[in-house]
């Protein structure tokens, strides 16, 4: 059956050279949609590591024009007290979390390199500075350990850590190149595409960090689960310390975590009703904003959204085209091969035979076609192509997809493509098995 | 002749509706997404409407400084410090002016309902750059920017949500807490013009300690577009002054960037960024182009060869009684062209439809505003609209039509042309 399908589209191989060709550039970009979208499906399945349903931030604003002195008599600490006071009796709030470079979504981050005890080995790693409730706020689950408490220890050194992926952390030979690095209490480690090893520690083997800058030791109280600061974003290994009282302030991240059956117009009802509560002058309520609506600015910003929105679009183009081209070329075809068709019907074949015959045909030029595709697609990827012309690439190392993506793009991109065509075929193919046989056999 | 081929052209349109209907798609849905884009480039660039001299405006946004000795650089908007007496007395640009957009909260004196504003900080040559047309008051001159006064401009529609419907200017209002009276009521502009719009606006001198604050953006205008390499030199030179003071130093300075090549660049913090970023943006489209015009094109190609197929006799028999080749070629372009054209005028306006819908990702301005028509209809649009009609049409129906030409007379008359 397939070498008699072969032997037809050879027959009419100048027609089906223009599918073919079609196919095979459809087929190219379609792959690399399908790449870049199960990169962003992944990633959005992994968890966050925050949880920021019925979050919200609240910004408090600072009045302008302020003399020196004044400035400095603010007592910031217990401001701050007043408004957790305030904060926490409005009803449906749960949390209220005070944080510096912290909490995901606000634009704010810091990163720095600390020292692992005892095996001194140098990590860069996410630096945050957090109330205790700030675990509560983002239900950070904590792994190992305890989490400190803020009010009493806001000075005191503790920290808590978590890790990448594995919940390890992360480091490079290139920063380490005077510590000797012993295989003892290493984890896997694995070829980067710079060619330098990153390797992993393990957080239960690290006793405390230390800052070279302070000089100052740092003894871990507790492991918390690994984060990212957006769902695309690679899981980093990070340092919890405690946001000191000199830290403090109105100006700080401040999150509050309300119950979900306060969610329902929180913003607005909570800005009426707080609004004269929380003139903490020289403080003032600025805006109620949910995570979540900060969520959809930063990934706009970061070009995620466009980029999913080209991805759509340029699939239904290409889609659509690919359906008329092929409702179109095997209109023809079936119109040329009345008196072929009319001739299998009168030998007997049923109409489920021609439609088969037709289907087979379609299925087949997409197959020779997407092996012609999968060549270039994988060569393709090889390349700097698609950097040097600004396209999104799925970034496979961080979300840790292998060969089996290729395998999954094929698929995924053949039986899209063998459904689009076969419903393309499906008007053509009902026409060709309504020829009377007599009348096609008649024109002749 | 034409007016024939024109007739058959219809004559078969009508004879195939099916597969002429399928041609006429393809080729609207690839106009339609070429001309999307097209269109939402040519409103970000176009001189119209508030922004009437986009073509010889041109931009510092950020600047580099690098330490020599500690090897370190620090990227940014502009401080005060490098634009005042740097930057400040060019001379060759016409009009020059600092400006800054932030949020600020804004209430009406003696009023606790306050509203979130988009606020920008300019000098006295912005209303010269940019056209406002004034529904009460006038624009603030160089004395008041000197001064450092409080005035206040307002949208109406600020001024609609501030004093609902009394009457606004003379009276006080509080910017962040700052009393500031309105001198001024513009009328409202489309947010298609990103550069001009805000909600009120304030000299940059009336903010407290205003000299540390940095600038978002210096504007120049120039007085034709031909004074942009003499504006670069005053600008490098302005560098040369800075380095020259501030030992160890160097300054870069962005720009002057064109408007279209700062559409394109975005946020870049030196020149050589930004021109990376330029031909990795133009190398982008024009990939989306090319796919954007081949596909359909070898989709309408296959569609043109099997109709050319049934029309070998017709042609056989014109061939018999003496038409040349081009005549062939012409003919069959023609007759094309007159899908294409069809599929042209229904793919841009669909591309309208497009833009209208998705103006926040296409145009990054926010769903409830509203695009003035004549940055929609304008005569780049018309022309680039043909240019890819014709296009198009070469690239469907070339090879076809180079094929109809090229038969056998002998064969197409006995209908073999294998």
């Amino acid at each position: 059956m397939i070498r008699h399908i072969l032997k037809i589209i050879w027959n009419e191989r100048k027609a089906n050279g223009w599918i073919i060709v079609e196919f095979i550039v459809v087929f190219c970009v379609l792959w690399f949609c399908c790449d870049y979208m199960s990169f962003i499906v992944k990633s959005n399945h992994e968890p966050l590591g925050f949880d920021i349903d019925h979050t919200y931030e609240i910004r408090m604003s600072k009045k302008t024009g302020m003399e020196p002195k004044e400035e400095e008599a603010i007592d910031h600490y217990s401001l701050v007290q007043t408004f957790i006071r305030r904060v926490k009796q409005y009803p449906g709030v749960e949390s209220v979390s005070f944080s510096n470079s912290a909490a995901p979504y606000l634009r704010s981050s810091s990163s720095g390199t600390m020292v692992s005890l005892p095996d001194s080995i140098h990590v860069q790693t996410r630096i945050r500075y957090v109330s205790s409730e700030f675990f509560d706020v983002f239900k950070i689950k904590l792994e190992q350990g305890r989490i400190f408490n803020w009010e009493d220890n806001a000075e005191s050194k503790n920290v808590i850590v978590s890790g990448n992926r594995n919940g390890h952390f992360e480091y490079t030979a290139e920063n380490n190149k005077n510590v000797e690095v012993s295989g003892k209490g290493k984890g896997s480690s694995e070829r980067t595409e710079a060619g330098d090893k990153k390797q992993e520690l393990e957080l239960s083997k690290i006793r405390a960090l230390y800052n070279d800058h302070m000089k100052e030791e740092y003894p871990i109280v507790g492991i918390v689960n690994p984060t990212k600061e957006d769902p695309y974003a690679p899981y980093l290994g990070g340092v919890y310390y405690p946001l000191g009282r000199d830290r403090t302030s109105l100006n700080s991240q401040i999150v509050v975590r309300i119950t979900p059956h306060a969610d329902k117009d929180f913003p607005e009802r909570f800005t009426r009703e707080m609004r004269q509560q929380l003139n903490l002058d020289p403080y003032f309520l600025a805006s109620v904003v949910s995570l979540q609506s900060l969520k959809k600015d930063v990934l706009a910003y970061s070009g995620i959204t466009g980029n999913l929105n080209s991805i759509y679009a340029i699939t239904t183009f290409l889609v659509i085209n690919i359906f008329l081209g092929i409702i179109g070329t095997f209109w023809y075809r079936v119109q040329a091969r009345r008196n072929e068709i009319g001739t299998r019907i009168s030998m007997g074949a049923t109409r489920k035979d021609v439609q088969r015959m037709l289907f087979g045909e379609t299925l087949l030029l997409l197959f020779i076609a997407s092996f012609v595709a999968v060549n270039i697609c994988l060569n393709i990827a090889q390349t700097d192509f698609l950097e040097a012309i600004g396209l999104p690439k799925a970034n496979r190392e961080q979300i840790g997809m292998g060969i089996e993506q290729d395998v999954i793009n094929y698929f995924v991109t053949y039986f899209f493509l063998a459904i689009i065509s076969l419903l393309a075929v499906w008007y053509p193919t009902r026409q060709a098995s309504r020829v009377a046989p007599a009348e096609a056999l008649r024109e002749e | 002749m034409y007016k024939l081929y024109f007739k058959q052209a219809i004559a078969m349109l009508k004879q195939n509706k099916f597969i002429s209907l399928i041609a006429i798609l393809g080729t609207a849905l690839a106009i339609m997404m070429i001309m999307a884009i097209i269109v939402s480039d040519n409103i970000k660039t176009i001189s119209i409407g508030a922004e009437p001299n986009r073509y010889r405006t041109y931009y510092i946004p950020t600047m580099m400084e690098r330490d020599t000795v500690q090897n370190s650089w620090m990227t940014g908007t502009i401080s005060y410090d490098r634009y005042q007496g740097y930057l400040s007395d060019l001379q060759t640009p016409e009009y020059s002016t600092i400006m800054s957009r932030s949020e600020q909260l804004v209430c009406r004196e003696g009023e606790s309902e306050i509203h979130t504003l988009k606020r920008r900080t300019t000098g006295e040559d912005y209303w010269k750059i940019y056209s406002f047309r004034f529904i009460e008051g006038a624009p603030w001159g160089e004395e008041e920017v000197q001064s450092g006064v409080k005035h206040a401009i307002l949208s109406e529609s600020a001024t609609r949500k501030l004093f609902k419907g009394e009457k606004a200017v003379g009276q006080m209002i509080l910017i962040n807490f700052v009393p500031y009276r309105v001198t001024g009521i513009v009328e409202d502009i489309s947010e298609i013009f990103n550069m001009a719009h805000a909600d009120l606006w304030i000299p940059y001198t009336s903010i407290d300690n205003y000299q540390s604050w940095g600038v978002d953006m210096l504007v120049l205008m120039a007085k034709n577009n031909s004074d942009l390499p003499e504006i670069d030199r005053e600008v490098r030179q302005a560098e040369k002054k800075y380095d020259a003071s501030h030992a160890n130093k160097v300054l870069s300075y962005r720009g002057p960037a064109k408007h279209s090549d700062y559409q394109l660049s975005g946020w870049a913090s030196t020149n050589e960024d930004a021109a990376v970023k330029i031909r990795v943006a133009r190398r982008k489209s024009l990939f989306i182009f090319l796919v954007l015009l081949l596909v359909p094109a070898i989709n309408l190609s296959g569609l043109s060869l099997s109709r050319m197929k049934r029309r070998t006799e017709e042609i056989g028999v014109r061939k018999a009684f003496g038409a040349k080749r081009h005549v062939i070629l012409i003919q069959v372009l023609f007759e094309n062209l007159i899908t294409s054209l069809l599929g042209g005028v229904v793919g841009l306006l669909l591309s309208y439809g497009v833009i209208y819908q998705m103006k926040h990702w296409l145009l990054g301005v926010p769903e409830d505003s509203y695009i003035p028509f004549n940055a929609l209809v304008s005569w780049p649009v018309l022309l680039s609209v043909v240019l890819v009609c014709v296009l198009l049409n070469l690239l469907s129906a070339g090879i076809p039509a180079y094929r109809a030409s090229c038969m056998n007379i002998v064969n197409s008359l006995t209908q073999n042309d294998k």
